[in-house]
């Protein structure tokens, strides 16, 4: 990766969430507790979701990972908060999606578009799609 | 140093490389090149199956190559090195062809905190499998060996001490004369994990009086997928085969089957004759240098990274100034993490590791969730120190902006 690529990948976006990321602390109280994990690299966060009903009372993290992980995961908290299970799921979904295709035409957040086309950026996606894979993944086995 | 770099075809595509993950992987010296084309040209054929004039003259290469690499680590028996797959299969090798038998339930097998995975897993994963207890002999803040500590450790109920000659993280040179003696007044055998410090330094049996001793050839200039066990002639004759097949057998009828003995039971399947080849090849290449300067070479790289880096607001690097230090430097960069930086640093074409090396015990032990590796060889260059600094500071003022 050049230099301008690197600015690219790590625009504005990014390093904002990174150095402020969004409901960054450890909520041991917290309903449920995912972990998400990439043996690969040691990256490691902690999803804290509190429930009211079938709704995301309350979406927080803590862990640690690099920018892209750790901003993707912020948007995450920031995107859930409220919903109920059937519209995370499909945010999840459309967003790995994205990731997957390259293609952020369904996506309806400017900023999740942002991090959709990190998917061109070769050995970093598994970064922006650590925290929502694991939030899909425990999603879909619940279902199960 | 000079002109050495000239010696390494990889800087020929890509000259403006400043390549610093040496602990991984050293990049492969012409002489290796130029011996694989050639064999793969010329000369391909396997060993000990064909009469042809083919396969017997790849054979005697073959075995040529073994003398060498005892001669290397000054043995004057060729059948102390076996060929395998590389540091890692020659340590699962010892654990499942040699120590499982004589574990019973109750023995100890000790090891250090500063080993990489292939060094501790093996080990774990078969205290575990026979009730025996795995003891991990812990570090001076420095980054050395608590060497009274490890004393401790090794009782009459020790079966095998494995310990890494050099630290693939910290950098360590442990004092591995001094810790064989302490394993062997309790009769316990000693395995060196020699993957970071066969290419430069004087491993010679005669002086260090290992038992057994293993390492890559991509870690010294030559190919991936080889490697090598060195086996004491006193435990050569517990020496079992570790893969079944061709190869290795004595005698084999439909109800009875003998096998070789050590090292030509642990030849099962068709070898890697061009990686053994290669590796002869790199030996050779060693045996030109000046390893002592190039030691030292290595040495002044890391020493003056270290002092460079430490004037940098927001580092911590691993290991202190005390300790005996090799070419190897590992560091965190306060508020950004080691992938950020190596993605950045790639961006001025620079190579270093991120992560955390196949050492999770040594960083949950030295308190790091990841680190920066940089790893010196015999082609890079002071100035290469100047270009590393002069990122890291311009990405901490990008990530400040």
């Amino acid at each position: 990766m050049k230099k301008d690529e690197f600015k690219k990948l790590y625009n504005q976006e990014v390093l904002k969430r990174n150095k402020k990321p969004y409901n960054f602390d450890a909520d041991e109280e917290a309903d449920v507790v995912i972990e998400a994990y990439n043996p690969l690299c040691g990256d490691k966060f902690n999803l804290y979701l509190n429930k009211e009903d079938s709704d995301i009372k309350s979406a927080h993290f803590h862990g640690f990972g690099c920018a892209l992980s750790k901003a993707s995961t912020s948007l995450l908290m920031e995107l859930i908060e409220g919903r109920n299970k059937t519209e995370k799921v499909e945010k999840c979904h459309t967003y790995l999606e994205a990731e997957d295709s390259g293609s952020s035409k369904r996506l309806q957040n400017e900023v999740q578009k942002v991090f959709a086309e990190m998917k061109n950026f070769e050995g970093r996606v598994d970064c922006v799609t650590l925290s929502w894979k694991a939030l899909y993944d425990k999603m879909k086995n619940d279902e199960d | 140093m000079k002109n050495i770099k000239d010696r390494f075809p990889i800087f020929k595509s890509h000259p403006d490389l400043i390549y610093l993950d040496n602990a991984a992987t050293t990049q492969r010296v012409d002489k290796v090149d130029d011996l694989l084309d050639e064999f793969n040209r010329k000369d391909n054929a396997t060993i000990h199956r064909g009469v042809y004039e083919l396969s017997a003259k790849a054979t005697a290469r073959y075995e040529q190559v073994r003398s060498k690499v005892a001669g290397f680590l000054g043995s004057d028996n060729p059948n102390t090195i076996a060929f395998t797959k590389g540091t890692t299969e020659s340590i699962n090798v010892v654990a499942h062809s040699f120590i499982k038998k004589r574990l019973r339930a109750g023995d100890n097998i000790v090891v250090t905190v500063m080993e990489h995975h292939a060094n501790f897993v093996p080990w774990q994963a078969l205290c575990k499998e026979m009730g025996c207890e795995l003891r991990v002999a812990s570090l001076t803040p420095e980054g050395s060996i608590d060497t009274l500590a490890f004393e401790r450790l090794v009782d009459k109920k020790t079966k095998m001490v494995a310990i890494t000659h050099i630290s693939n993280v910290l950098g360590t040179i442990n004092p591995i004369e001094q810790l064989i003696e302490t394993a062997h007044a309790q009769g316990a055998p000693v395995l060196v994990d020699a993957a970071q410090g066969a290419a430069l330094y004087d491993l010679d049996v005669t002086k260090l009086n290992y038992d057994f001793l293993a390492f890559s050839a991509h870690k010294l200039f030559g190919p991936f997928g080889v490697g090598i066990l060195y086996v004491n002639p006193e435990y050569m004759g517990d020496m079992q085969p570790y893969t079944l097949g061709g190869g290795i057998i004595q005698s084999v009828s439909a109800n009875e089957v003998t096998f070789q003995s050590y090292p030509f039971n642990l030849d099962a399947g068709t070898p890697n004759v061009s990686g053994v080849l290669g590796l002869g090849a790199a030996i050779d290449f060693l045996n030109e240098l000046n390893r002592a300067e190039c030691i030292s070479h290595t040495h002044e790289l890391a020493n003056r990274c270290v002092v460079e880096l430490a004037r940098v607001k927001g580092i911590r690097i691993l290991g202190g100034t005390q300790m005996q230090r090799s070419g190897i430097v590992s560091f965190a960069l306060e508020n950004i993490h080691p992938h950020d930086v190596s993605s950045y640093l790639n961006g001025d074409g620079i190579a270093v590791r991120a992560g955390l090396h196949c050492a999770q015990p040594l960083h949950y032990f030295m308190k790091e969730p990841s680190t920066i590796r940089i790893s010196f060889s015999i082609y890079n260059a002071d100035n290469e120190i100047d270009i590393l600094i002069d990122s890291i500071k311009s990405l901490k003022k990008f990530w400040e902006q």
